[in-house]
């Protein structure tokens, strides 16, 4: 049962008990045979138990297909009113914004304060890469998932300049601006994700599909 | 060490071995039904489909205008017929999605019973377990509407059936299969007999879907057990002998 | 398995060093030479730990509510992945571990394993054995089925016959006046925490075991075998070959038997107006139904029921023979025998339907039960320790 190893590497075959392919007694195989088999046994027996653990068929399709696309009417918003709806369980800001918001999101104090004031990281669908983040300049569009661990920030603009609206997370403090533009230094490190989105008519926004960017969709983004 | 070793690559080989072995889960693939009406080309063979297949078929087009399925989603049924899609269309024609039960298509149990003759149409999820008879009497009982013999007198809304278990041969429920009433993909011809058969089948299955993969692995467990057991026989009569 | 220390074992033993002792303790415990029945103790420790196992993932998709509570069955049946095999291993699995129980206790009782100086690993048994049986009831009533339902009601209802409390007791224990939803919260928490004291109690049985090693099935022979073996390897291998076995005829039933054992009824939601056409217990508690069912007085088969438990608890007393094993005591083998007979019918006799027939045959077998029990075994244990005390003196193992 005991193996020389040393002894025995320069001259495999010199001697019967330490050579390098050692002889096996049959009591060796067998046993080995047997904790082989009842430790593959075991494994196998572990394989219902984790895949009971997994999301049902059905459930998952239904999330994918039955809740994918959603309209939501904007007509009860007044300018400078906003609202939130929930989008495939994910809270999603909707606010209609007056020309002054629009006009100070471009307040170049603000962009100074922003960690990705162009919007470059891939956290929006192209057509909203602008100075407004959105569509249409007048509506803005943001999943308030903080994009640092995932608490959902709340309204509240920026201290220093009030006029652009905003969103802060009560988590660890970090403050975006009214487009969902995370300033710089804070804990989150990406903007607030905008989700596909299209108007399918001036006051009805359908959630969930891009014209534009057939292809955008939250799993093409950088951080949810 | 030898032993650790020699342990170690044998369970690797064993579970990816029988995680090979198991059966692949109904795979999710969302392609929408091909319409049926386009005649397909002769010489092609037309695709099998199971008995329980052709069964959900018609519990789909016949026995769910009257009869509920509680215990089932619409979504269970993804084990007989794979399109999502197709599912979801049938869920949505009946007010319901995939993760609703299979209900009852009567707002209550009086207007059901005032539909019927005054029986309820029974909840199928488990009758092919639970009714006196099985599934045998299912298939016969289906296929059992006869004319009424002479010197017999029918209630309104009761029909004539020898097998039927209630109400002496004066059955409640309006025969529900009829010569050709559904065209089904693989060709076969819907006789109230192949009909009775395949609806059973189907109602076999959503009592007790498992059955078949059930035997698959219950085989592949005993075969394991006979080659386990076979080494430890052997391993078992060697020490007898020496240790 | 190896004992000179290599550096690879010497790291964890230096830091557990319990672990070395306890593993020789356990290679080298010495095993008298005891038959295949003696497998069924490692046995059972396999299907506990099934049912153990099992049971935490069921409760990972069951739903304790009145309202959820057969539906998420369902639900574990037709939709959870590989739900079914998880369910069926548990609804199976009780079937092998009562098997296994009783024929272990069985085995007790032919070798006389209860006796001194193994009272304490008898006791525990025993012990474990009235948990399994409140942890099976517990667990039926979980599916909110038919059979759960009406079944809890008939067995709730014994408690009413406790003279001046029962009515009282009842209503505390269910929480309300009839069995609803806070009786079936309360069943859930009973059946699930009872899993890990049973767990807890099996720990002691087997520590009790080990005080004082297994019992040799020979030494009342006519050639007593004194030799032992090391538990390791040879044992380890004959509970493995037997636990192997074992789990393969738990295969066969899980399966391809699954309706053996199954009631129908449980597939059809709990209606509180409609009781089925014929309550039957599960066949494992069949016996103690029967007893309750064959004594016309209500507070009587209570009564009888927990006597018939009772005994077995005193066992070790009420027998003080020195001799152990049944072969070799022609009247306790043939008690035994009637024992074992009688414990048959009781199973069948809870099983079928209150015919003359079967009450009768209930009450015979109840008779054999506690004659056994009461006047066969102190009496021939009276005249074996006459006989052996007169001969040599008293031998123990
Ligand atoms: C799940 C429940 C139980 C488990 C896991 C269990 C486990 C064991 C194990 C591993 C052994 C040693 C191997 C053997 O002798 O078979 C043993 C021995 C024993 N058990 Fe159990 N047991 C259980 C229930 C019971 C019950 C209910 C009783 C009695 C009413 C009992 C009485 C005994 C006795 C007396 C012995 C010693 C046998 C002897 O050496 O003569 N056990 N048990
Ligand atoms: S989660 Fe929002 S700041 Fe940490």
């Amino acid at each position: 049962m005991t193996q020389k190893h040393d002894a025995s590497f320069p001259h495999p075959s010199l001697d019967e008990e330490g050579s390098l392919l050692p002889h096996p007694t049959r009591r060796t195989v067998l046993t080995a045979g047997s904790v082989a088999l009842g430790g593959a046994g075991a494994c196998t027996l572990a394989v219902p138990f984790l895949d009971s653990l997994r999301r049902t068929q059905a459930s998952s399709a239904a999330s994918t297909r039955e809740q994918a696309v959603m309209d939501v009417s904007v007509q009860d918003l007044a300018p400078g009113a906003h609202k939130i709806v929930v989008w495939q369980g994910m809270p999603v800001a909707i606010q209609h914004r007056t020309p002054d918001m629009i006009h100070a999101l471009e307040d170049t104090a603000l962009l100074a304060q922003l960690a990705d004031p162009q919007s470059r990281i891939r956290q929006q669908p192209h057509e909203a890469e602008n100075a407004h983040r959105s569509l249409r300049p007048e509506y803005g569009v943001y999943i308030t998932i903080c994009t640092h661990l995932g608490c959902v920030p709340d309204y509240k603009d920026i201290a220093s300049l009030p006029a652009s609206g905003g969103f802060f997370c009560p988590c660890h403090g970090s403050q975006f601006d009214g487009a969902g533009r995370v300033l710089r230094n804070m804990p989150a490190p990406y903007n607030l994700p905008v989700p596909p989105l299209h108007f399918v008519d001036d006051h009805t926004i359908r959630l969930g599909e891009s014209l534009l960017s057939p292809h955008y969709s939250l799993n093409s983004i950088q951080q949810l | 060490m030898k032993l650790l070793r020699s342990f170690l690559t044998g369970t690797a080989l064993l579970v990816s071995f029988s995680l090979t072995s198991l059966p692949a889960h109904a795979s999710s693939t969302d392609e929408p039904i091909v319409p049926i009406q386009k005649s397909p080309p002769p010489a092609e063979p037309l695709p099998p489909m199971r008995p329980e297949e052709r069964g959900l078929m018609i519990f789909q087009q016949v026995c769910s205008s009257c009869h509920s399925m509680e215990r089932a989603h619409y979504g269970d049924m993804i084990g007989l017929q794979p399109s999502v899609t197709a599912l979801q269309h049938w869920a949505q024609q009946r007010h319901a999605g995939l993760e609703s039960p299979i209900a009852s298509p009567y707002p209550s149990v009086a207007v059901g019973k005032a539909n019927n003759g005054g029986d309820y149409p029974p909840d199928l999820s488990h009758i092919a377990r639970t009714i006196r008879g099985g599934p045998d009497y299912i298939r016969q009982m289906l296929a059992g509407y006869r004319p009424v013999p002479p010197g017999v007198t029918l209630a309104p809304n009761t029909y004539y059936n020898p097998i039927a278990l209630t109400h002496h041969h004066k059955f409640k429920m309006r025969p529900p299969l009829h010569e050709g009433m559904i065209t089904f993909p693989d060709g076969t011809k819907a006789t109230i007999p192949q009909m009775a058969s395949d609806v059973t089948a189907f109602l076999q299955w959503a009592d007790d879907s498992h059955r078949s993969t059930r035997h698959f692995i219950g085989t592949a467990v005993l075969l394991y057990f006979a080659l386990l057991g076979g080494v430890l026989l052997a391993l078992w009569r060697l020490l007898k002998r020496t240790a | 398995m190896n004992d000179n220390t290599t550096p690879s074992t010497g790291w964890l033993s230096t830091r557990l060093p319990f672990l070395r002792p306890l593993c020789q303790h356990m290679a080298r415990f010495p095993m008298p030479p005891v038959n295949l029945f003696w497998t069924l103790g490692a046995c059972l420790l396999v299907a506990f730990g099934l049912m153990f196992v099992s049971g935490l993932f069921l409760s990972l998709h069951y739903q304790p509510d009145l309202s959820q509570a057969f539906d998420s069955v369902e639900a574990i049946e037709r939709r959870v992945p590989s739900g079914w095999i998880i369910r069926s291993i548990h609804t199976g699995g009780v079937s092998m571990l009562f098997a296994a129980l009783y024929l272990h206790v069985g085995r007790g009782l032919w070798y006389g394993s209860y006796k001194a100086p193994r009272e304490l690993v008898w006791l525990s048994g025993l012990f474990m054995m009235l948990l399994f049986m409140t942890t099976a009831f517990a667990g039926y009533v979980l599916p909110w089925g038919q059979m759960s339902y009406w079944g809890a009601t008939v067995i709730t209802h014994a408690v009413e016959a406790i003279p001046g409390i029962g009515h009282g007791l009842l209503v505390y224990l269910l929480g309300e006046d009839t069995l609803g939803g806070i009786a079936l919260h309360r069943f859930f928490i009973l059946h699930f925490t009872l899993g890990f004291i049973i767990a807890t109690v099996i720990g002691l049985h087997v520590l009790c075991l080990h005080g004082t090693g297994s019992s040799n099935p020979t030494l009342d022979s006519p050639r007593p075998d004194h030799t032992t073996r090391p538990f390791a390897p040879f044992y380890v291998v004959k509970d493995c070959l037997a636990v192997c076995v074992f789990l393969a005829l738990f295969a066969v039933l899980i399966f391809f038997l699954p309706d053996l054992l199954g009631k129908l009824d449980n597939v059809i939601l709990a209606n509180p107006l409609k009781t089925p056409a014929d309550i039957t217990p599960e066949w494992y508690l069949a016996p103690w139904f029967a007893m309750l069912r064959a004594i016309p007085s209500r507070l009587g088969g209570l009564i009888a029921a927990a006597a018939s438990l009772l005994v077995l608890f005193v066992l070790p007393w009420l027998d003080r023979s020195p001799r152990h094993n049944a072969t070799y005591r022609p009247l306790v083998r043939a008690g035994m025998g009637l024992f074992f007979i009688a414990f048959i019918t009781l199973i069948l006799a809870g099983m079928h339907g209150a015919t003359p027939l079967w009450v009768w045959l209930s009450r015979g077998a109840m008779l054999v039960w506690f004659l056994v029990f009461l006047v066969l075994l102190p009496v021939t244990s009276y005249r074996e320790r006459q006989m052996t005390g007169s001969s040599t003196q008293g031998e123990t193992s």
